[in-house]
């Protein structure tokens, strides 16, 4: 077995969001997609720790701080969002909401 | 010992990852996302850094996954499950995936990493602060702001319009 | 892993003993697994007093006796406070015989892990609370906010139950849970800033000391954060008068309706196991832990690092801080058989437009409180603090508060 080096946790981070990718380009329930870019911001965390770790340098400790503010107040956002769409229309299948479609 | 940790918790953030984008029904894909969060909180500890490994609990797990299930909760009996997703749609999901993981893991295994000696403690909150309000405080005001504005958003979007009450 | 600050915990006691049979390696990792046993049994022992002592303080206020006939005859003549204290023992044993009921259309898999994780949640907040000087299983360098954040996922266990339940009560009362303990969470943290500001760590044994060093206790320069705290944490841990999620008028019992048996002690047990830990972290972090007023001992001052401690210095130490955890336990209590329910609105616009400007301000007057004290070196610089801000505080409710509505001319 060899000893864990960064790699080890860039490739991590990489399959996991790909799998956040994934499950954004294939779920239809708003939430469901909303869950699945908290995927994607956990992988890109992953690698600034793991950049701060082995370099060694604070500076991705302190991105990963802000990644987690951004985070918060994207998913807060994202649901208040999604309730009034479902509180006015009934909906919460990405592809019914297509009113502002030409 | 720290190896055998890395691969086990590595284990259960994939396999959680994986069972949250498959679950049919939402509320076990939820827990499934927090069982990843748990992993990823397992991840920092191992990276020396506790603070952040507590904030991923506390944020993401405490909160963030919170407010997703609460919103499913809310909405789930418009759409009970996805089982009638479109197989074109799957294989062009999985595809893009596929292609975008191959595209990372070979140039992170081309690419010549630069790393130091591993320290021993790289989230000393002290180090911490006094960076956020020095080298860093235009971002850190900046996401003040920013949360601030996220917050009165939230509001605006849930409250309900003021005028005389519908007939 | 650098995890650990540098004091050792309780498992150091036990090392020394088991060193010469085992080896240095494996005599670590079993005092650590004896220490955790040890705090197992501790969380049970005491849940059953608190149980016992809850049902004794709700008689006093009702003038009762409460439960009288499970225990000694001799013991109960005295005195009503020595009656009965064998019921909640007799209880646990009723309910672990209980047939336990799993509803039909139940989503088994989070029925069954909602009791489960509700405990271990508690058990490992459990884990960095000092007890007393050297009395603590370990000292993470986080410790604060790692209590603070493993108790959060309490509400995933209350949302689990509702959701698992399939029952229109349970669900309600578990949207109604994560309503109120999301809210409530942020004056809880704000509360507790204040002091991890004045000492300028997170680790529980370090805001001690920090406490000694300083000669006050944080509740000195803030008393609003230790009432913001403590009134935050009892809607934390669902009890009246903020256990809207389970009320029992509205909700049969909101997100437990559908437990039985052994899955329902474990929330039970959750619950009142979750009441002493907020006690604790509030009797340490805002007063004073193990230390006693106007009693100085290195041992209580610097634990670890005295060569040869006085063993009854650390009871005393010890004791102390059961004394006070016990008297914020026992105001919880006092509380919940006095106070009529909250209605929700008023339960959030107490949350969000009372606690936190007042815990705003609460950090506010600590940061000054700490630059005073650099300036001057003097204690009095906390207490200046904590009277200037609670007269405020006073003055501005008295200013804000809404006149008496117009009754007609007189």
């Amino acid at each position: 077995m060899t000893p864990i080096t960064l790699q080890h946790y860039l490739i991590l981070a990489a399959v996991l969001f790909s799998i956040g990718i994934y499950g954004a380009l294939t779920r239809r329930n708003a939430v469901a997609v909303l869950m699945s870019l908290e995927l994607m911001f956990n992988s890109v965390n992953i690698n600034l720790v793991a950049f701060s770790y082995y370099m060694p340098d604070i500076t991705g400790v302190l991105f990963s701080i802000f990644v987690i503010t951004v985070a918060a107040a994207e998913v807060t956002i994202g649901v208040a969002i999604v309730l009034s769409i479902y509180r006015n229309r009934n909906l919460i299948d990405l592809e019914q909401i297509n009113t502002l479609k030409g | 010992m720290t190896d055998a940790i890395f691969y086990v918790l590595a284990g259960l953030i994939l396999t959680s990852a994986m069972s949250m984008v498959q679950a049919r029904n939402l509320f076990h894909a939820g827990l499934a996302l927090i069982t990843c969060f748990l992993g990823v909180a397992g991840l920092y500890v191992l990276l020396n850094a506790p603070f952040i490994a507590a904030l991923q609990v506390l944020i993401y797990a405490g909160a963030i996954a919170v407010i997703l299930l609460f919103g499913f909760m809310l909405t789930h009996h418009v759409m009970r499950d996805e089982s009638n997703k479109r197989f074109s749609q799957q294989a062009a999901g999985m595809g893009a995936a596929a292609v975008m993981c191959g595209v990372l893991v070979a140039v992170i295994g081309a690419s010549p990493w630069k790393t130091g000696p591993a320290p021993t403690h790289i989230d000393d909150l002290n180090q911490l602060g006094q960076q956020l309000l020095t080298s860093y405080l235009l971002p850190f005001e900046l996401a003040s702001v920013f949360l601030l504005a996220a917050l009165v958003g939230a509001i605006m979007i849930a409250r309900k319009e003021e005028g005389p009450p519908p007939p | 892993m650098v995890i650990f600050a540098q004091t050792p915990g309780f498992d150091s006691w036990l090392t020394p003993f088991l060193a010469p049979h085992l080896g240095a390696g494996p005599a670590q990792a079993v005092a650590m697994l004896l220490v955790l046993i040890g705090i197992l049994a501790f969380i049970s022992v005491n849940v059953m007093f608190l149980v016992w002592l809850e049902r004794k303080i709700s008689a006093r206020i009702q003038n009762r006796t409460g439960p009288m006939m499970t225990g000694p005859r001799s013991f109960a003549e005295t005195s009503m406070w020595f009656g009965g204290f064998l019921q909640t023992p007799a209880d646990s044993i009723k309910l672990l015989f209980k047939e336990q009921i799993v509803p039909a259309k139940a989503d088994k898999v989070p029925f069954y892990l909602a009791p489960m994780t509700i405990f271990a949640v508690c058990l490992s907040a459990h884990v960095v609370l000092p007890f007393g000087p050297l009395f603590w299983v370990a000292d993470l360098n986080v410790g604060l906010l790692y209590a603070v954040g493993i108790s959060s996922l309490t509400v995933l266990s209350i949302l689990m139950a509702g959701w698992a339940s399939n029952s229109k009560y349970s669900l309600l009362g578990g949207l109604r849970s994560a309503a109120q303990m999301l809210s409530y969470e942020i004056p809880l943290i704000f509360a507790l800033l204040a002091p991890i500001l004045m000492a300028g760590s997170l680790s529980m044994v370090e805001i001690v000391k920090a406490q000694a060093e300083y000669g006050v206790w944080f509740c000195v320069p803030s008393l609003l954060g230790l009432l913001i705290y403590f009134v935050s944490s009892i809607a934390e841990v669902n009890r009246p008068p903020f256990d809207i999620p389970e009320a029992e008028s509205e909700l049969v019992a909101g997100y437990v309706s559908e437990y039985s048996g052994l899955m329902f002690a474990m929330f039970f047990l959750a619950e009142f196991a979750n009441m002493f830990l907020v006690s604790g972290i509030a009797a340490t972090v805002f007063l004073g832990g193990w230390l006693i007023p106007f009693f100085d001992a290195p041992e209580l001052t610097h634990p670890g690092l005295v060569e040869h401690p006085r063993l009854w210095v650390q009871v005393l130490g010890l004791l102390s801080f059961w004394v006070k955890a016990y008297f914020l336990v026992v105001i919880m209590m006092w509380i919940r058989w006095t106070f009529p329910r909250l209605r929700p609105d008023h339960l959030m616009n107490f949350g969000w437009k009372f606690m936190l400007p007042v815990a705003f301000l609460n950090l506010l007057g600590s940061a000054l409180a700490v630059l005073l004290y650099q300036a001057y070196d003097t204690y009095l610089a906390f207490w200046a603090v904590g009277i200037v801000l609670v007269v405020s505080v006073v003055l501005i409710m008295r200013a804000l508060k809404e006149p008496p509505p117009y009754r007609g001319p007189r």
